[in-house]
């Protein structure tokens, strides 16, 4: 099943109950879904990874459950798109067991969300996690005595590592059998006195909003733009109560009632902290120190960036290389042995389809992609992203953008599914449409194994990077352009670096394994159908039909021979199909002696510009909608004409051939 | 004095947040509370952003962001 799809996975409803995963971005709340459920849900070590909802179904004290990984959320104040999914998620399973994981190097900080959680009334767990990287730091936390201050059970895991899950899990389970629902714990006697006034003032309109009392009161002194306006829905004489309440916080305290709350949860937050753990002095730097005053250095950070970018290209290139060349011998030696055995009719042109297919398969897509997923996961489980997004927010600002835009940016590489899934990210709706925008223009894997098993495999890899770069270009001038157009300025970035944790080989591998699943699952079995389907229109002589619909911006405007044009129609599907395709369509897999380089250039150019695949475009017109989406597509394919253009009147005029 | 006039490896204490109310309430998630005391570790380039440390947090924050947070030196004054 393709990330997409995934991620809209329906659990089947015969199931006991719910347990759901909830805390901050980046506490690893996937990681312990992956680690009850096998590697199911993409993980990373930066905040925001998980923008969606993923469930699994499992089995605890012999009872059917499903559990649910929620996008991470600083706090219930909701602001955020995937802040919204999350709380909405919440209110409407006021039965199912929440899990609260807690980073617990950040204990202090994360006890915030864990104070508003209470107020929902759900049953709940707290889980430690992280607990050797807080050690790290020097804080030792006394369990059971934050078990005895919060009133709920404690447990500690080292979630990468599989320590403390059954335990966890266990205490889930009792927790779920018993359904005890705890009890919040009060802020100072004032506040309570306020809330407890404000309560008794709305009577039962919580009730018929679905919310619990308390957290609609608390919510609506915090100045909750949902809960206000529910309460001029449904019993507008109350507004002026309501307002009346918020003023007399806001004259106790001194400052508006939405910061006497706020503040009163970090002081509380803290207390439960310090009277909970002890922190030893500070540490010597460590590791991660030395490496970010090489990494995040003034000016040495962006030749870092720039050298780690190339390095990886570097190991794409030469390790695809070293892979493709002697499996397209093979497979090509078999195709010759099996040519003269096939006669010319229906079924010797499906079994050359089939054939075709599984080669590209095998031989162009597989040894591209290994290895460029491989370093994706490094950077991301390091925690390199956020970090290169701060480096970059400089120029990101250039383009109308700021830091955090590099991360879906970056994601794109790898699939722009999950990219445009952490665009819900993005504080800003205006931030959230441009990235989106231009996240659909980012090469990702498929894309890549086009630039590298043709260009770069045929022409040198100077080629492919010269593809990259005229990408970017062309990205932060689409960026300028839409930043015209809706110039709203930005906040500015506000984004967390989390610390740099060692990635676990089992644990990239896993991931490894995820995303190069969802191509022998879905991409392959695409490849193969697509060129049998090719090989019968070539059989039946079909393609000519379509080749010459297509002639005028195939032939006239890129230039390219006529054969080829059926390949862009398949490359919708997914973008490898055209690379696969290329030699059925040519009639041989020696291109060069059909194409010339200049040929090879402005067709790769064009691939990697035009139309996103069915899957991304899918995806993109839930974000912006139909009209946003035909947009875009139309947007991609004019840039892909202007670029292939560009490329073939360019090497034309320094006469490259 | 903001936090985008500070210099890498000061201790500041947050005196004031003079940004709107949804940056305010994102920087009190990440612990940026008038009261709270900042490390700045990083202070990029060309007027880029700055990364700070608050209760083992590090932040990022653009420069637009720095400019609204208003800060005092603790060295300089007495260290309670």
């Amino acid at each position: 099943m393709s990330e997409a799809a995934r991620i809209y996975e329906t659990v089947p409803k015969r199931v006991a109950g719910t347990m759901v995963l909830v805390g901050q971005p980046n506490c690893g709340k996937s990681t312990v879904f992956n680690a009850v459920a096998g590697y199911r849900a993409l993980a990373a070590n930066c905040p925001g990874t998980t923008a969606c909802i993923n469930s699994t179904q499992i089995r605890v004290k012999g009872e059917s459950i499903e559990l649910v990984d929620l996008p991470g959320i600083y706090s219930l104040f909701v602001d955020e798109p995937v802040e919204k999914l999350a709380l909405n998620w919440l209110l409407e399973h006021k039965d199912a067991v929440v899990i609260n994981i807690i980073d617990a190097s950040l204990l202090g900080r994360s006890l915030e969300l864990t104070l508003e959680l209470l107020e929902l009334g759900n049953p709940m767990v707290i889980c430690l996690n992280m607990l050797d990287e807080a050690r790290r730091k020097g804080i030792e936390i006394d369990l059971p005595k934050l078990a005895a201050l919060t009133g709920l059970p404690v447990k500690g895991t080292v979630a990468s590592k599989g320590e403390g899950i059954d335990r966890l899990f266990e205490e889930a389970g009792r927790s779920f059998l018993s359904g005890a629902r705890p009890a919040p714990i009060p802020f100072s006697d004032d506040v309570e006195q306020v809330i407890r006034g404000l309560e008794s003032e709305l009577g039962r309109v919580p009730e018929t909003a679905g919310l619990p009392s308390r957290f609609f009161a608390v919510k609506l002194l915090e100045e909750d733009q949902e809960v206000s306006e529910l309460v001029s829905r449904l019993a507008p004489e109350k507004q002026e109560a309501v307002a009346g309440f918020r003023r007399k916080l806001a004259q106790t305290h001194g400052r508006e009632s939405a910061e006497v709350i706020f503040s009163e949860r970090h002081a509380l937050a803290l207390n439960l902290f310090e009277k909970s753990s002890r922190v030893r002095q500070r540490t010597p730097p460590g590791l991660g120190e030395k490496i970010d005053s090489w990494l995040m250095h003034k000016y040495l950070g962006y030749v870092f960036v720039v050298l780690i970018f190339f390095g990886l290209f570097v190991f794409v290139f030469w390790t695809g290389k070293f892979l493709e060349t002697p499996l397209l011998a093979l497979f090509g030696s078999l195709q010759q042995l099996l040519a003269g055995r096939l006669g010319q009719n229906l079924a010797g042109a499906m079994v050359r389809g089939l054939i075709e297919g599984f080669a590209g398969g095998v031989g162009i897509v597989i040894p591209y992609l290994v290895p460029f997923l491989l370093g994706l996961s490094l950077l991301e489980d390091v925690g390199y992203l956020p970090r290169a997004a701060f480096l970059m927010d400089n120029f990101m600002h250039r383009i109308g953008l700021h830091g955090k835009s590099v991360v879906p940016f970056v994601l794109g590489y790898g699939c722009n599914v999950p990219a445009l899934m952490s665009v819900r990210t993005l504080e800003n709706r205006r931030d959230r449409i441009i990235t989106a925008v231009l996240t659909t223009m980012i090469p990702c894997s498929a894309r890549t194994t086009v630039i590298f098993g043709l260009a770069a495999y045929l022409l040198g890899p100077a080629w492919a990077l010269a593809i990259y770069i005229f990408n970017l270009l062309l990205i932060a001038g689409v960026g300028k352009a839409l930043t015209f157009f809706m110039p709203d300025p930005t906040e500015g970035m506000i984004m967390e670096v989390p610390s740099y944790k060692m990635p676990s080989l089992r644990i990239m591998f896993k991931k490894l394994w995820f995303r190069l699943r969802e191509f022998i699952v879905v991409a392959w079995p695409i490849l193969i159908i697509g060129s049998v389907v090719l090989s019968l229109l070539q059989f039946l002589e079909l393609e000519q039909y379509v080749n010459r619909v297509l002639s005028p911006l195939v032939v006239f405007a890129l230039g390219l021979p006529e054969k080829v044009g059926v390949t862009l129609i398949f490359g919708v599907l997914r973008k490898e199909l055209t690379l696969v395709m290329l030699g059925q369509a040519l009639g041989t897999t020696d291109f060069l002696s059909i194409m010339s380089r200049g040929q090879v250039v402005v067709f790769t150019v064009f691939v990697v510009l035009y139309l996103p695949c069915l899957a991304t475009l899918s995806v993109l017109q839930r974000i912006l909608g139909w009209k946003g989406m035909l947009g875009t597509a139309a947007l991609t394919l004019a840039l892909a004409v202007l670029g292939g253009l560009l490329f073939r009147l360019v090497l034309a005029a320094v006469g490259y051939s | 004095m903001t936090l985008a006039e500070s210099r890498e490896g000061q201790v500041l204490v947050v005196k004031n947040l003079a940004a709107g109310f949804g940056a305010r309430r994102r920087l009190f998630n990440l612990g940026i509370l008038p009261g709270e005391r900042l490390t700045v570790l990083k202070s990029a380039a060309f007027g880029g952003p700055v990364l700070v440390e608050v209760r083992g947090t590090e932040v990022a924050l653009g420069r637009g962001v720095a400019r609204k947070i208003e800060v005092e030196d603790v060295r300089g004054g007495s260290d309670l």
